[in-house]
């Protein structure tokens, strides 16, 4: 595995940050030469008049994501990894209805926030206003994730780091042909409807569009070449599917709990969720990252006998891609946040009077717990003879090295 | 054709915007975005005029307290070169000049206030999407991520689904 080049990220960070402007710059006069830098352009995706958003979207989409493959499946890049890597976790509804309102600010404003950018860079007075729009919207939302309500909507749904190859369990150039198929329909589709467009409008107005079909038609070529790449990309072994399903062993919040208690040292928890809900309340020593954050924490350089405790709003569905150069053992929380809830902050169930002494040092234990974190008022065991507790000695290292 | 209207195939043009994208990829690991600088932009533009607003905001302090500034970030940096990239991008092609690009059927003013309202509404989608067209759609896209798949649909029917209210402004 070569890439990506992990130190841009870290050591030599700087370096990073030049290629970063340099790969900014190739995007951004690429969009203005597309015409992107024009708001009357952009529109006109939505009109049917000229669909060049749609042609230069799928063109992109299907050469990255060609690229992609093939180096990956020439073994130069792990390719679940570098996918977590690059793509954010999916959230179902906040990306649904996200992207709706992203397409109305779209129709409304003439531009999308990258091509408000290159607009205001063209000298274009609207693309600058749409930007500022852009930044005060930003600030808005960040005020409403305050509101419990929204800060719920921003995490409904979520699904972790979600591949549609994955999700139907077919091999990932599988999916990369049938999109690459389907770029292709799109785009003879959007030549026809132009064409129709501009028929109708003939004699109104001059055509917006007339390129040369020589083009057209090589372009198309290297499309069906990658397309028919892809099918032999499908005869090379699957090396990188194996790293990916590396198992995470789950730690029951019980344990959990005993072990902050009584070795704080030992563990280091990362908790996932966002920043707001893990203002409100967080587990004991724990530390709050978001996904994309992760590779800056350097975690190849981290003490391997230290086990790290991931902790998701709900049960972890797969290990996120930045945990992949931890070298030590890797556990995630059973249950999630939902489960250390309900376990550590929640009131504990009175115990029954015939309940047996191990559920009265449970019900001890949970109720000293939710009285430390959560500010309860400690109850009393019920059911005399009072207990104190006492911690029974592990036997087993709990996933912890011993 | 006037020379400020002429534009590269897009196809050709498409093409070359992915392997910019497969290098990010490739290089970095990572996407090419634009709102995620945007928010960071917002958070810091707040530092000056109310901090306090930050200080008791938690999605805005952990991008302001991460060690280092919050304007220190790879995507600030990668946005700066798309806003360069842009500028010499227009004026290479002789179409780098100061005014409102607007449809026949409205006034300047209805047009900046329209491209205002129009990109808070982004805003507030791209936090909520984790992203927009070029990091979440573009980037997520290229990675078959199922959430950018929903995200990218969704555009185009917001996009289609109000473009008959809004034709006056782009006559």
């Amino acid at each position: 595995m070569s890439f990506p080049f992990e130190a841009l990220s870290l050591s030599q960070r700087e370096l990073g940050l030049i290629v970063g402007v340099v790969l900014g710059f190739v995007f951004g006069f690429v969009l203005e030469r597309a015409g992107f830098g024009r708001a009357t352009k952009l529109a006109a995706q939505f009109y049917l008049t000229d669909m060049t958003v749609l042609k230069v979207m799928f063109s992109a989409i299907v050469t990255a994501m060609g690229g992609l493959l093939v180096v990956a499946g020439l073994g130069l890049t792990d390719l679940p990894a570098i996918s977590q890597s690059i793509a954010s976790w999916t959230w179902i509804w906040p990306m649904l209805i996200g992207g709706f309102v992203l397409g109305a600010g779209f129709i409304v404003s003439g531009y999308c926030p990258g091509t408000a950018i290159v607009s205001a860079g063209s000298g274009n007075v609207d693309g600058m206003v749409a930007f500022a729009g852009v930044v005060s919207g930003s600030f808005v939302y960040n005020l409403l994730l305050e509101i419990p309500a929204v800060a719920k909507f921003h995490t409904s749904g979520e699904l972790g780091p979600a591949f549609i190859h994955e999700l139907i369990g077919v091999p990932a150039p599988v999916v990369g042909v049938a999109v690459v198929l389907m770029a292709i329909g799109a785009f003879i589709g959007s030549e026809k409807v132009e064409a129709i467009v501009r028929r109708r409008r003939a004699g109104e107005e001059p055509p917006r569009t007339a390129y040369e079909s020589r083009p057209r038609r090589f372009a198309f070529a290297t499309f069906l070449t990658l397309a028919a790449l892809g099918v032999v990309l499908l005869a090379l072994p699957q090396r990188s599917d194996a790293r990916d399903a590396r198992p995470m062993t789950s730690i029951p919040s019980e344990e959990l709990a005993k072990l902050l208690i009584d070795e704080p040292w030992s563990l280091r928890v990362i908790d996932f969720r966002p920043a707001t809900d893990f203002a409100a309340a967080r587990i004991p020593t724990s530390e709050n990252v978001s996904a994309e954050k992760l590779r800056e924490l350097g975690l190849e350089y981290a003490d391997p006998s230290r086990p790290i405790v991931i902790v998701t709003a709900g049960p972890a569905s797969r290990m996120p891609a930045g945990l992949a150069t931890f070298r030590g053992e890797v556990l995630a929380l059973d249950g999630g946040w939902a489960a250390w809830k309900s376990f550590a902050l929640d009131p504990a169930p009175t115990p029954e009077p015939d309940a047996s002494a191990s559920e009265r040092d449970l019900y001890a234990f949970r109720s000293a717990l939710s009285a430390s974190l959560a500010g309860r008022t400690l109850e009393a065991v019920p059911a005399a003879p009072a207990r104190s507790y006492a911690p029974k000695p592990r036997t087993t290292g709990g996933g912890c090295n011993g | 054709m006037e020379r400020s209207e002429r534009f590269w195939n897009p196809y050709v043009a498409g093409v070359m915007l992915g392997l910019a994208l497969l290098a990010s990829f490739l290089v970095m690991g990572r996407s090419l975005g634009a709102s995620g600088a945007a928010n960071r932009l917002s958070i810091a533009a707040a530092q000056v005029i109310a901090p306090s607003v930050v200080d008791a905001n938690a999605s805005m302090t952990a991008l302001a307290h991460e060690g280092r500034g919050v304007l220190d970030d790879w995507l600030v940096f990668e946005v700066l070169g798309v806003l360069l990239g842009g500028m010499v991008g227009a004026y290479s092609a002789g179409r780098f000049r100061f005014g409102v690009i607007r449809g026949a059927g409205v006034g300047v003013t209805q047009r900046l206030a329209f491209a205002f309202a129009g990109g808070m509404l982004m805003g507030l989608a791209a936090r909520a999407a984790r992203g927009c067209t070029s990091g979440q759609a573009l980037g997520g896209g290229a990675v078959l991520s199922v959430g950018a798949w929903i995200f990218m649909i969704s555009v185009f029917a917001g996009g289609y689904a109000f473009a008959f209210f809004l034709r006056r402004q782009w006559r």
